[in-house]
């Protein structure tokens, strides 16, 4: 194990207890032990978490990482995400399916944000863009954003974020280019805020619930969460909500396309959320109506209306302003507000093809304004 | 060791002078490039200054949490933060959940989104903040340029808004405001009060608009009900601009040449204005009913209720009214070219039949549309009424000094 300067300092900060200075002899050997450590600041490189063994940019988890994937997640400009859990020893999320799990205090999501070469053969490698680190400091979450380097040995801490020139090859082989944006600590928190405080979005049941292939052999990743003590209240009999993965063609339309809203847009759009204010609600198990969009007049949309009146008009999504929104790239107009520099196509043709499907007769539509 | 101590200090002093640097105040050269940082880094109290001139930004500039930051410029038209290349961000400035904000002494400009978007916040000053779009009247510009939404104790003086192709000025969903003193011009709307609860609205100046001043409730908001807004000293004038806001927007409805339009508002006392040279409506009292959208929200309250306009100065509105709005051609193929110092949609709240009261405004031009029957120019012209004998009532004073001990802090 790699010695490291401040490791006295980390440690005492790590055990939370009162740790007396006598103890601090015996801090290198603790370290040796717990291996991972999180301090109560960042540390300025990735690698001094230890949240990967070997070569860094491989991503092999270290004893006490899982890997875990989301039924349907968060478009970000087609990079590819690697997830990860880390929880202190004897600690454990305790199962909800209200909002997120309920994580301990301590625990890290580790979130690695990458591109592959060329889609079309992942053996040309891939270049990590930025790492995201949520810790869960108790009263709230604390988001920690690392950016790569360019020779991929580490990522170093950076609170403001910066723009990366980004290509890469698609699986139609075309070249892509975009100006990634790694967001600033701020910015985070633009999407992660429940109730001003910040929050995971993706690890909830209904979004974990599903097989991981792990080292080990597949498995749920409930049920692999409770075998190595990471999850509580699990009950392995009962039945758990999962949402549709979004681009899985011969699931539900309309399960498809609110696992896509809820995970895209309800982090905001959520009465506790950002979006509060708009008055829409998009998660995974919101009412198809008003509240969702349906014949919904906007409030401060601004350029977004792209001169349609409500968000959804049922079975015409040329003319609904959540289409209008999700296939824009400018700043003022477009949905989701961060996160995104490039339009996804495919999910713009879901939500469009929901929207196309929806009964016009099914909602009451309203008459035309004809005075202010 | 006395004068190893003094020497100390001359040199000091001898360092500090050559390189005067006033505590939190950027450089120049530093503004773009540590801006952002310096507000994710800043403790309770900070005081970040920016200096004079003129910087461009890609990225919108946003502060979270930290309580009694002031960001303060070297004056609107002195500090120019410009928004023209933003690539990210959908306001220029957004500060969210922030107990004491102030923003002062600076301009911004080009904004993709709303200028400056305050969230959540609470005892926050705007003063001496000019927002703008360069590039004229156009349905791209931002929404909003100064945002105040879901704040407490809201102060804005002193301001200038302009371009906005939504308002210039917009307080929304908030509580114990105070506008006053502020400029707002060649916006669709000049400046508007939404969903706001308890606020007093005065000394402000507004020309070349679509529309001069709007009070507004919305329905299926987080925050209903408005209520409580007392209006007067301001000036309203030749808000005859085109309409530019994009269709979709409810701003986008309004006629060119409205001086006032509120809107299912309820408490609210207009009084010392002047509103003069609209080439369609002085002032217009409506329902939500009359947009003909529907709503969801079972508490909401769709009317306007107690409503009184008093000693106002109302001049030269005169038409040819506006043809370019839907609701502009229904009037005019109503009334002519008739334009009206004071319009109502005559739907009022059942069991409330006359809370609204007209007094001491002159000799004022008059319609009630009587709107509950019908909205086609055949129904107006048959319905419309323009008899404001049954409006000549006085209201009583309600109280809005709940912000007065915060002001009086300040």
């Amino acid at each position: 194990m790699k010695l490291r300067t401040n490791i006295n300092q980390k440690c005492l900060v790590f055990s939370g207890f009162i740790m007396v200075l006598m103890l601090c002899a015996q801090c290198t050997q603790q370290a040796e032990v717990y291996g991972i450590q999180v301090s109560d600041a960042a540390y300025e490189k990735l690698s001094d978490y230890q949240f990967f063994a070997g070569d860094i940019a491989e991503l092999m988890p270290a004893e006490g990482v899982l890997p875990y994937e989301l039924i349907s997640p968060l478009f970000s400009d087609y990079s590819h995400k690697e997830r990860f859990v880390w929880m202190p020893d004897e600690t454990a999320a305790q199962y909800t399916t209200e909002h997120v799990l309920d994580f301990p205090v301590g625990a890290v999501l580790i979130k690695n944000f990458y591109y592959h070469h060329d889609e079309r053969d992942h053996a040309q490698g891939r270049r990590l863009i930025e790492t995201r680190l949520l810790i869960n400091r108790g009263e709230e979450w604390d988001a920690y954003g690392y950016t790569w380097n360019d020779e991929q040995t580490e990522a170093y801490y950076d609170v403001v974020g910066s723009i990366k020139d980004v290509s890469w090859i698609n699986e139609a082989g075309e070249k892509q280019t975009v100006d990634y944006i790694i967001p600033n600590k701020n910015q985070c928190k633009g999407c992660h805020a429940y109730d001003n405080k910040l929050k995971p979005i993706g690890p909830k049941v209904r979004n974990i619930n599903k097989d991981f292939a792990y080292a080990d052999g597949s498995a749920n990743q409930l049920a692999k969460w409770e075998a190595v003590g990471y999850l509580s209240g699990y009950d392995d009999l009962a039945d758990h909500p999962g949402v549709a993965q979004w681009d899985n063609v011969s699931a539900d339309l309309q399960e498809r396309s609110m696992a896509y809203l809820d995970i895209n847009c309800g982090h905001c759009h959520n009465p506790q959320g950002a979006g509060r204010t708009s008055g829409m609600t998009l998660l995974a198990d919101s009412e198809l109506g008003l509240k969702v969009g349906v014949y919904k007049p906007t409030v401060s949309a601004g350029a977004g209306t792209g001169g349609h009146s409500f968000s959804i008009v049922p079975a015409d999504a040329d003319k609904s302003i959540m289409i209008y929104r999700m296939s824009s790239t400018n700043p003022g107009a477009m949905m989701p507000e961060l996160g995104r520099r490039m339009v996804h196509e495919e999910g713009v043709d879901l939500i469009a093809s929901w929207i196309n499907d929806m009964d016009p007769d099914a909602f009451e539509a309203p008459r035309d304004a004809s005075l202010n | 060791m006395k004068k190893i101590y003094l020497l100390f200090t001359l040199a000091l002093c001898i360092i500090s002078c050559q390189t005067p640097v006033e505590e939190g105040l950027l450089s120049v050269e530093d503004v773009v490039a540590t801006l952002q940082k310096t507000l994710i880094m800043a403790q309770p109290g900070d005081h970040i200054k920016l200096p004079a001139g003129t910087f461009e930004f890609k990225r919108s500039i946003s502060l979270n949490d930290t309580p009694d930051i002031a960001i303060t410029g070297a004056g609107k038209g002195k500090t120019i933060l410009s928004f023209k290349g933003q690539i990210e961000g959908a306001e220029g400035i957004l500060v969210k959940n922030v107990n004491g904000i102030r923003l002062e002494g600076f301009t911004v400009v080009d904004s993709k989104g709303d200028a400056i978007k305050t969230q959540d916040c609470k005892n926050v000053i705007f003063r001496d903040i000019e927002t703008t779009w360069t590039t004229g009247k156009l349905a791209t510009n931002g929404a909003y340029g100064l945002y105040p939404v879901s704040s407490t104790n809201v102060l804005m003086e002193d301001c200038e808004a302009s371009y906005a192709m939504d308002a210039g000025i917009y307080v929304g969903q908030s509580n114990n405001v105070v506008v006053r003193n502020n400029y707002v011009h060649h916006n669709v709307a000049g400046l508007e009060i939404e969903n706001t609860r308890v606020g007093e609205v005065y000394g402000n100046r507004a020309h070349d608009n679509t529309a001069g001043m709007l009070i507004f409730d919305m329905p299926d908001l987080p925050q209903l009900n408005g209520d409580k807004i007392k209006f007067y000293d301001n000036y309203m004038e030749n808000n005859n601009g085109e309409n530019f806001a994009p269709k979709g927007m409810i701003v986008s409805t309004l006629p060119p040449g409205t001086g006032m339009n509120i809107m299912a508002h309820s408490n609210i006392e207009i009084y010392n204005n002047t509103i003069k040279n609209h080439k369609t409506v002085g002032v217009m009292v409506n329902s939500w009913m009359i947009t003909g959208q529907s709503y969801e929200s079972e508490g909401y309250d769709p009317y306007c209720t107690n409503v009184y306009i008093h000693d106002n100065k109302f001049e030269g509105n005169e038409g040819v009214t506006d043809l370019t709005t839907d609701s502009g051609k229904l009037i005019a193929s109503s009334f002519g070219d008739e334009a009206f110092d004071i319009m109502i949609d005559g739907i009022f709240k059942p069991g409330e039949p006359n809370s609204y009261c007209f007094q001491n405004n002159g000799d004022v031009k008059f319609v009630n549309l009587n709107a509950h029957m019908g909205v086609s120019p055949a129904d107006f012209k048959k319905n419309a009424s323009r008899d404001m004998s049954a409006f000549d009532c006085t209201l009583p004073d309600f109280d809005t000094s709940d912000h007065n001990s915060w002001l009086a802090a300040r």
